[in-house]
């Protein structure tokens, strides 16, 4: 097994996804926390130093255009620059990918990857991937 | 800039002649070249320096071999979110939709070139 000594933030409103997620890093051996809203995501990266934060896109029943997400990882780059955000949904739109993977000036995507929720069975890989470890043969 | 600078050069890979008439004049001001295969643009990408490809999203299976060495704009018709993340993750800088009426196409590639008479 890699080693996968990070800390890892899951954000998703539905306990389901949650324990899905983050069951799945758990197991092979990433450290994971988990959040169910904005509020909770933003009091765990003040108190702690997240590697990788994997956001739901659509976290506020409320918000109609689905993408709170996004706001969650744009205060990331912001505040935490060193913490990668990952954004995994069963929605989204092409304008959501392009707010999302779009460079901006300086070359800088707001997230590192984007995923359905039908592909999580590839979520270990791309984290891994996004986190620099190499498979030990 | 100095009257007689040449101008900058972008790639239009596209079959679709409507638009590429569209953007070729909204983009007048710049040297449009224009390969309608993808094998016409291995060969234009292979002969001449550009400074932008506006590649159709018809060519994704390619993209990744052309961003390696210019900033490209994906074009589609239809956009989806499958396609704007292939596009994305292929290295694309812009994803963006055709349009035939008022074009936003000059503000986006004034992002990566400058526009003639525009520059300070």
């Amino acid at each position: 097994m890699a080693d996968r000594r990070h800390r890892i933030l899951v954000v998703d409103d539905v306990k389901d996804w949650r324990q899905t997620l983050g069951g799945s890093l758990r197991d092979v051996g990433y450290e994971v926390v988990a959040a169910a809203s904005t509020p909770e995501a933003l009091e765990q990266l003040e108190q702690n130093e997240f590697d990788l934060a994997l956001i739901d896109l659509s976290l506020d029943l409320s918000d109609e255009t689905n993408t709170e997400g996004l706001n969650i990882a744009h205060k990331i780059q912001r505040n935490w620059p060193d913490t990668k955000s990952v954004i995994i949904t069963g929605y989204g739109t092409p304008d959501v990918v392009r707010e999302a993977l779009q460079p901006d000036k300086k070359g800088r995507r707001l997230i590192e990857a984007y995923l359905s929720k039908d592909e999580s069975e590839n979520l270990v890989e791309v984290i891994d991937t996004l986190l620099g470890l190499v498979p030990e043969d | 800039m100095a009257k007689n600078a040449p101008r900058a050069r972008i790639l239009i890979i596209d079959n679709e002649q409507y638009w590429i008439s569209f953007a070729s004049s909204d983009l007048a001001m710049f040297e449009i070249v224009v390969a309608h295969t993808k094998e016409q643009a291995f060969a234009e990408i292979e002969k001449d320096n550009f400074d932008l490809v506006i590649a159709s999203s018809s060519c994704l299976d390619i993209l990744a071999s052309i961003t390696a060495k210019y900033r490209v704009f994906v074009s589609t018709m239809q956009p989806t979110v499958q396609e704007a993340r292939d596009a994305y993750e292929q290295g694309a800088w812009r994803y963006i939709t055709k349009s035939f009426g008022q074009s936003d196409l000059v503000r986006q590639v004034g992002e990566v070139i400058p526009i003639p008479g525009r520059e300070n």
